[in-house]
């Protein structure tokens, strides 16, 4: 897995079809918090069900890893999709519905949609889901990258600090923000699109 | 574009930075699952087995968990997981599920249990079970069915009473002539070896229904029952057992008051072919309440045939003859073992060649994280049980004491790899073994399962430092040994083994 964003190499989608431990090792560790964050806020914060959807989903994905086409879409994309499902089975079986599933409205995800070109309006960067998505891009996107935005964004490190702590140039650290903004971006949308789309209407990502 | 331009001026950075000011970020799954899941994705964990003594049958049975038994894709409908805090609780009343049974049995001093077990799942032939335990001071009285007097056609029980000095244990005795009789016998032992079996026998009945503490696995909630006007959530836990040429389930079933915590029934069953045999109900399972010391009293009861006095009863020795092997005039014995809160593992054990009894010598110039002793067999490692990739461990000295002219080795043992097993994925240790006094002997079979978690320094000290002091003459532990230091030590010697891959057992 490239530290740099969620694509898959060829080699380390052929370790996963050989059932190598350690391809499946770093592929587990790079995508479970992003699909157990995705699937936390779709079970109503119940951390076991979380757990247990993850755990489902990555097994699904193993057996069937030789039906995922990089081609058609990011590894993190399948999983998500393939998690959905999970989560719809689970909470049919116990009768439950999602809290999230249903409210993302159209002007929500139009609002969404707009996070590189226009201000977020106050009421949506206020609404539970957009708290809710920020937790789920945070998860799907690489450590330093987390690092970085939440040592500027949230704690309001100055670039000279952060710096500092990372032992990186100032430039460098300006480099790595701007990256991590679009990481940020690209997963936000990503998320953004799989929660409003109903899966049924959705084309499964395979060959 | 500078900074404050960049703030100013870019959507996305604006956005961002709003966003995350709304967001507090941090949600990551829980690393005890994610090491699960992925000992099951890996098929490294053999799944989340463990030693099942059963408590109302005799020997062991090994428990596997539906991943291994049924394979992946079905296996993921029933994972075994570990619940995880979530640090949002905010004001919201506490509502206890089943994960949350381990950190109220972790912290409970005391135990009652009361139920029955019904012998070929037939209610008709119910026997009483009752269990109570003082952790603290180390008395029990646990009274479990025995059987049935083929001559009478009544049940008999086996009681076992623990004063925190004495044992008396009651047995059933059926002459063939005569009339069948109760006996009494005494044995003694220590106070630390009186709180580690109150310990571990109330252990033994949590590990049979809830499984490992530090995983309770696959319980689901099926349905809620109002018993005395408290509400209750039902809980159920299935769990396969494999048996030669078929396959049998246990399953417990647990009515908890999401309120208090509180456990209101418990029921377990035994599934032989496509029915489910209730073999067990318990109507209190209660921690911490009040226990009268009545209830430890090893005073005979009238007509009990009492077959020692307490002045002549036997001292035992920790372990006894447990974990022990011997080849020749050569003698092994895993005396205790405790796997610490970093995976590392002590073990304190003993070699002896019946041919050269005093060691002292073996023990001279030894030092804390080094070489261990060259006893006669030494044990060297540790692997992991099932064996997985990178589950050994290597041995270092860690002190010795001596008792009745005993030498006792006490040993950390550290795991080659930067990621230790978690110690609820495997079973046990393999320990490790060659022969000093004979280089071509072949290694011992040798194992334990039954290592204490140490989790704390209060741990350490209550299990660790005491089961040095039971094991020394005069009760003295080397002062060196303190949970600080042992796990700066432990760190340490991981860093090194890391940085040196040539200290590995591979390799040296």
């Amino acid at each position: 897995m490239s530290e740099k964003d969620n694509n898959l190499s060829a080699d380390e989608l052929a370790g996963l079809e050989r059932r190598e431990p350690k391809a499946i090792e770093r592929w587990f560790l790079h995508y479970a918090d992003a699909v157990y964050t995705f699937a936390f806020y779709r079970v109503n914060k119940d951390t076991e069900l979380a757990t247990d959807i993850v755990q489902e989903t990555f097994l699904i994905a193993i057996n069937q890893i030789t039906d995922y086409n990089a081609d058609r879409g990011e590894m993190l994309t399948w999983l998500t999709y393939l998690s959905k499902n999970c989560i719809r089975k689970a909470l049919k079986q116990r009768g439950r519905s999602s809290q999230i599933w249903d409210k993302l409205d159209e002007q929500l995800l139009h609002d969404y949609e707009q996070i590189a070109q226009s201000p977020l309006p106050q009421d949506t960067l206020e609404r539970q889901e957009t708290t809710e998505l920020v937790h789920m891009t945070l998860a799907s996107i690489p450590g330093h990258y987390q690092e970085v935005l939440r040592k500027h964004y949230y704690e309001n490190q100055p670039l000279k600090d952060i710096a500092q702590t990372l032992d990186l140039k100032e430039s460098a650290v300006k480099a790595l923000l701007h990256r991590a903004r679009q990481a940020f971006k690209t997963a936000f949308g990503a998320f953004a699109q799989s929660l409003a789309v109903p899966v049924a209407s959705k084309a499964r990502v395979r060959k | 574009m500078n900074e404050m331009n960049s703030r100013n001026f870019d959507p996305l950075e604006n956005n961002i930075r709003k966003l995350m000011s709304h967001a507090q970020p941090g949600l990551t799954m829980p690393q005890a699952s994610k090491e699960k899941i992925l000992a099951a994705l890996t098929g490294r964990e053999g799944s989340p087995s463990s030693l099942l003594q059963t408590f109302f049958m005799k020997g062991k049975t090994m428990m596997k968990s539906r991943i291994v038994k049924f394979g992946f894709p079905v296996a993921a409908a029933i994972v075994l997981m570990l619940l995880a805090f979530w640090p949002e609780a905010g004001v919201t009343p506490k509502v206890y599920g089943m994960s949350d049974i381990a950190p109220l049995i972790k912290q409970a001093k005391t135990f009652h249990l009361h139920g029955w077990a019904y012998p070929r799942g037939t209610k008709a032939l119910r026997q009483e079970i009752q269990h109570w335990a003082d952790l603290e001071t180390g008395q029990f009285r646990m009274v479990k069915p025995g059987g049935t007097d083929p001559k009478t056609g009544k049940p008999y029980y086996s009681t076992q009473i623990c004063d925190g000095k004495y044992i008396l244990k009651e047995t059933y005795h059926q002459p063939l002539e005569g009339e069948s009789y109760l006996e009494g016998r005494y044995t003694q032992m220590s106070a630390f070896q009186a709180k580690l079996l109150t310990r571990n026998n109330v252990y033994s009945f949590i590990m049979q229904t809830f499984g490992n503490l530090d995983r309770i696995t696959g319980t689901v909630k099926i349905d809620q029952e109002t018993i005395d006007g408290i509400s209750y959530d039902i809980w159920e836990r299935v769990v396969i057992i494999p048996s030669p040429g078929s396959e049998r389930s246990t399953k417990i079933s647990v009515w908890l008051d999401p309120t208090t915590g509180n456990i209101g029934k418990m029921l377990m069953w035994m599934k032989n072919k496509e029915e489910w045999a209730l073999l067990g109900e318990f109507d209190r399972f209660e921690f911490n309440v009040p226990l009268s010391q009545e209830l430890f009293s090893t005073k005979p009861p009238a007509g009990l045939r009492m077959a020692n006095t307490k002045d002549t009863a036997p001292m035992e020795e920790l372990s006894g003859d447990i974990n022990k092997v011997c080849s020749g005039s050569l003698a092994v014995q895993a005396k205790i073992g405790f796997t610490l809160s970093d995976g590392s593992v002590i073990l304190g054990w003993q070699s002896i060649d019946a041919n050269h009894p005093d060691q002292a010598d073996l023990f001279n110039g030894l030092e804390l994280g080094g070489a261990l002793p060259k006893l006669p067999i030494e044990i060297y490692g540790l692997e992991t049980l099932p064996a997985i990739p990178n589950g050994k461990y290597n041995g270092y000295h860690l002190a010795h004491t001596q008792k009745g002219g005993k030498y006792y080795e006490w040993s950390i043992y550290v795991c080659e790899n930067k990621t230790t097993p978690l110690r609820h994925n495997i079973l046990g240790y393999a320990l490790l073994n060659r022969s000093n006094v004979d280089i071509k002997a072949s290694s011992l079979a040798l194992a334990i399962h039954d290592d204490l978690m140490i989790a704390t320094q209060e741990d350490f000290d209550t299990w660790v430092l005491g089961a040095m002091a039971d094991l020394s003459d005069n009760g003295m532990i080397p002062k060196e040994i303190t949970y600080e230091n042992i796990m700066a030590l432990s760190s340490r010697i991981r860093e090194s083994l890391n940085k040196e891959p040539s200290k590995t057992l591979e390799n040296r």
